[in-house]
């Protein structure tokens, strides 16, 4: 075992208890007593998980910590909790001393502050070898050739202190100085102690002269900012850095008999409080695997394929997350239950999932959205190929057509409705004279996207020429912009309500927009849809809607980035759009969304609140809960439902 | 919600002379579907041989592979044995089709794990000429669904856990403009009678046991072993929108499917 941190010395004794025949020796190059940090967390849910795997050593270990239940976000001069999310919490190095002594008391051998001897002698010496040893693993670095890690920096900086104050519960504070917005993550973990990390963007770190600071300076800072905060207690410092956290993930996680575990392998923003239960969960695993499995690299591959998938998961939130507090300062100015709620929502967390833990926060931040009648900011949309308009729409604020298209040749599949010619304007005079419900028409060009059998069959099936499919237009030439603009014309002459120009999942404008279908740079990308918004403007009056939607994120590597897709809403806003449609992928056959509820609430969140534009959006919505969660947390203005779920709505 | 039942075909020990009686007495009983698993690496029968057998011994009940390890079969085969099976069977045939959980089937058929998905994309872009439903529980398997097929299959567990994978599949269905709803399959495994519960485990726990110390809570979460588990799983998972149940024996015994049929009757 190399390195004796909570993972190493957990697996150390897991596995001596699954076979004392075991024999395990552990390296660590400190002495017993040193640690780094305060604190350790667990939520509940790791915590039932590991208590049912380990109810030996485990249970007895966070027995010796604390446990507390609300969430306390103050900010703005306000108090705002949330109950009923429970953590536990104990101190690093109690746990290194619990830990210690079951490792000693089985007969683990521990060599503490002792070099690491050379790989090729661990691996000849030992059957496995585990690399246990942190973020900064030398054994990976050593086989970084086999083992492929990446490792990529967070955009804010974050320093560990402590508190001498328990705070009562899991705390968020905010406070804004002349520098920027700064924030403090606070866990209690003993009862005269919290674990204190103070965290700033890069800009306000660096406009406050943070570069410079001693760790007293970083106190006195700290203390000064938080003063009202501090509750008494005083900060402490324990090589307390001011860093940017390292995500580190690794295309294999073992090489011969030499396996990563903890850090070593994978690292989650600390903002999810999982760095120490993974490890622990992989110790779990890697000593279940090797004790069941005769060969090691057997054990091995197992050990990989039961944690590698939670581990992803757990990565992902820890993304959103980190995220978040990579650009709260954009909603710096909410109201505190909409800026708790926007804060609590920034991972899995929905409306529902609080509602059941906490109503009465939940009361306040509905009263405080400012959003009174829930269906007026709800709209449907129609699925290709059904339709004229979907039935089921009423009561909603407004309801997309199909995607109509602006040429012949823009049609998705050959039965598709459209809007390039006056006998079509006539069909939607007399469908729209019976509508209910305000109706938008979408308008869309499909380009490289046409020509396909119909949806029903599956997407993008190509309908071959000779069974009366139609060559594709891949160029977004100035006589496209004039087909949306006749198109938009016909529109209004056939009593549309509104209009959106679908610029959206790789049809013929969105793959101009994206640098994934068009290797351009953004400039050139960004200049001919906007001309389209504008000159359509120039046609379609004031008093009607005019929306873009477009995919504001690929949901592939390499795809339009954040900050284009922002400045491409602004631009869109500029040129006469009313309100953004914030939509994503099917840019390639490679976008893959992830398709949890709301899952493209984050990037609408972002569009809406970085370039200030009012925003519309849609996926993953399947009832009214889903509308909530969205809304309330100022992600946008108005949601579009699941075309397959508006009438279970 | 329709109720199907499994076919003993993935349970190590049991004889192949059961596939015919069990395919029709299934018929005669409340049941409108029978299903199969596959594994490569275990001791069971192929699935589409199997159903095949069904068959020939049936008339009216609809066959299902839930699912067919679609990579482990080059695409072209794969289509000329669904077409066959579709019309042995007078157009029973329901192809669920996914990746699967386990690395030793590939290699044991000589196909690259690593390339699991890009194959299983080739062979839904290939002209299946039955029905086709994806499972799986990953992102990828619902965005497969909702581009290629015209059906999901869930791969079983507690009513919640089927609820938060239809909710995606419905949201890729939704995304890709998909008129229309997905055919969605829930499946789950009965033991029943004396010792039920214990007898289930013992063989699913060998069935899963690829899954480590993961394999029990898995195991556990789909294993109905009474009439009111039958029942409660049923509910949870009509009301959370599955089309057609499809219940896989854990012992091979064709009482067991008389004792299940008496439950499903009075459902």
């Amino acid at each position: 075992m190399v390195g004796g941190g909570p993972g190493g010395l957990y697996l150390s004794v897991l596995l001596k208890d699954l076979d004392p025949r075991h024999q395990v020796t552990v390296f660590e190059r400190n002495r017993p007593d040193d640690t780094f940090g305060f604190g350790v967390v667990f939520s509940d849910n790791t915590m039932g998980f590991i208590s049912a795997m380990d109810q030996r050593v485990y249970p007895q270990l966070i027995r010796q910590g604390v446990r507390w239940e609300p969430i306390e976000v103050r900010h703005g001069g306000r108090v705002v909790r949330c109950g009923g999310i429970g953590f536990s919490a104990i101190e690093r190095k109690l746990l290194l001393q619990l830990l210690q002594q079951h490792a000693a008391a089985r007969g683990v051998e521990l060599r503490f502050q002792t070099e690491v001897p050379a790989l090729a002698a661990l691996g000849d010496e030992f059957d496995l070898v585990v690399a246990a040893d942190g973020v900064n693993s030398l054994l990976r670095t050593e086989l970084a050739h086999h083992l492929e890690p990446e490792i990529s920096e967070g955009g804010t900086r974050f320093t560990w202190l402590g508190s001498t104050h328990r705070y009562p519960s899991f705390t968020f504070l905010f406070a804004r100085d002349q520098f920027g917005e700064w924030a403090v993550h606070i866990y209690p973990y003993r009862e005269d102690g919290s674990t204190f990390i103070v965290e700033a963007d890069e800009a306000t770190w660096r406009r406050a002269g943070a570069e410079s600071w001693t760790e007293t300076d970083t106190i006195a800072h700290a203390e000064r900012l938080f003063a009202a905060d501090l509750d008494g207690g005083r900060l402490l410092s324990n090589r307390s850095l001011w860093l940017r956290f390292r995500t580190v993930r690794c295309r294999r996680w073992f090489h011969g008999n030499v396996v990563l575990l903890g850090d070593a392998a994978h690292t989650a923003h600390f903002s999810v409080g999982s760095g120490t239960k993974m490890a622990m969960e992989d110790a779990l695993a890697l000593a279940r695997a090797i004790t069941s499995r005769g060969d090691v690299a057997d054990a091995l591959q197992a050990y990989v394929s039961e944690r590698r998938p939670r581990v992803e998961h757990i990565q992902r939130m820890a993304g959103l997350s980190q995220a978040w507090w990579e650009s709260f300062r954009f909603n710096y100015s909410w109201p505190a239950p909409r800026f708790a709620f926007h804060l609590l929502t920034r991972a899995q967390m929905r409306y529902d999932t609080l509602r059941d833990r906490d109503p009465a926060f939940l009361e306040a931040v509905a009263a405080d959205s400012g959003v009174t009648d829930l269906m007026s900011r709800v709209a449907a949309a129609t699925p290709p190929g059904s339709g004229p308009v979907a039935e089921a729409s009423e009561g909603c604020a407004f309801v997309f057509s199909d995607l109509l298209a602006v040429a012949p040749e823009g049609r998705i599949a050959a039965a598709d409705r459209g809007l390039w010619c006056d006998e079509q304007v006539e069909e939607w005079r007399q469908a729209l004279a019976g509508a209910r419900t305000p109706v938008y028409a979408r308008l869309n060009h499909a380009g490289p996207r046409a020509s396909m059998r119909p949806r029903a069959e599956g997407i993008d099936r190509p309908l071959a020429l000779e069974r009366g499919g139609w060559e594709r237009v891949t160029e977004c030439a100035p006589a496209i912009r004039d087909l949306f603009v006749a198109a938009a014309r016909r529109a209004l002459a056939a009593g549309f309500h509104g209009l959106e120009l679908f610029f959206a999942h790789g049809y013929l404008v969105a793959a101009h927009i994206s640098p994934l279908t068009h290797a351009a740079p953004f400039e050139e990308r960004a200049r001919f849809p906007v001309e389209v918004v504008a000159a359509v403007r120039e046609v379609w009056p004031r008093e009607r809607p005019l929306l873009v939607a477009y995919s504001a994120t690929d949901w592939a590597p390499g795809g339009l980035s954040a900050g284009e897709a922002v400045e491409l809403a602004r631009r869109f806003r500029s040129a006469g759009a009313d309100m953004i449609d914030v939509l994503g992928g099917q840019t390639t056959a490679r976008s893959q969304p992830p398709y949890a509820p709301c899952y493209q609430m984050f990037i609408a969140g972002k569009v809406r609140n970085e370039a200030g534009v009012p925003v519309i959006t849609a996926g993953g919505v399947g009832d009214l809960d889903d509308v909530r969660t969205i809304l309330y947390s100022g992600r946008a203005d108005m949601v579009a439902l699941d075309t397959v779920r508006i009438e279970a709505t | 919600m329709r109720i199907g039942i499994g076919l003993p075909a993935t349970i190590p020990g049991a004889p192949a002379s059961l596939i015919v009686p069990w395919a029709q007495a299934a018929e005669a009983g409340p049941f409108a579907s029978l299903g199969v698993h596959d594994r490569l690496n275990y001791d069971c029968l192929e699935p589409m041989l199997a159903l095949a057998a069904a068959a020939a011994a049936t008339e009216r009940i609809e066959l299902a592979c839930l699912v067919l390890i679609g990579p482990l079969r080059r695409p072209a085969l794969l289509a000329k044995q669904a077409h066959t099976l579709d019309r042995l069977s007078g157009r029973r045939f329901t192809l669920g089709v996914g990746v699967g959980p386990r690395e030793d089937d590939y290699q044991l058929a000589g196909v690259p794990w690593g390339a699991r998905g890009r194959l299983l994309d080739e062979e839904l872009a290939f002209e299946l000429p039955v029905p086709v439903a994806v499972g799986g529980g990953s992102d990828q398997a619902y965005l497969r669904a909702a581009r290629a097929a015209a059906g999901y299959v869930h791969g079983g567990g507690p009513p919640r856990a089927f609820r938060s994978a239809v909710d995606r599949v419905l949201a890729a269905w939704s995304d890709l403009g998909r008129p229309g709803r997905p055919r969605i399959w829930g499946t789950g495994y009965f033991a029943l009678g004396p010792d039920a519960r214990e007898r289930g485990m013992d063989d699913l726990l060998r069935y899963y046991g690829f899954l480590g110390s993961l394999a029990e809570p898995v195991a556990a979460g789909q294993l109905v072993s009474s009439a009111e588990e039958v029942r409660a799983y049923a509910e949870g998972y009509r009301e959370n929108g599955c089309d057609d149940l499809v219940l896989f024996p854990t012992i091979p015994d064709l009482e067991q499917l008389e004792r299940l049929s008496e439950i499903v009757s009075s459902i």
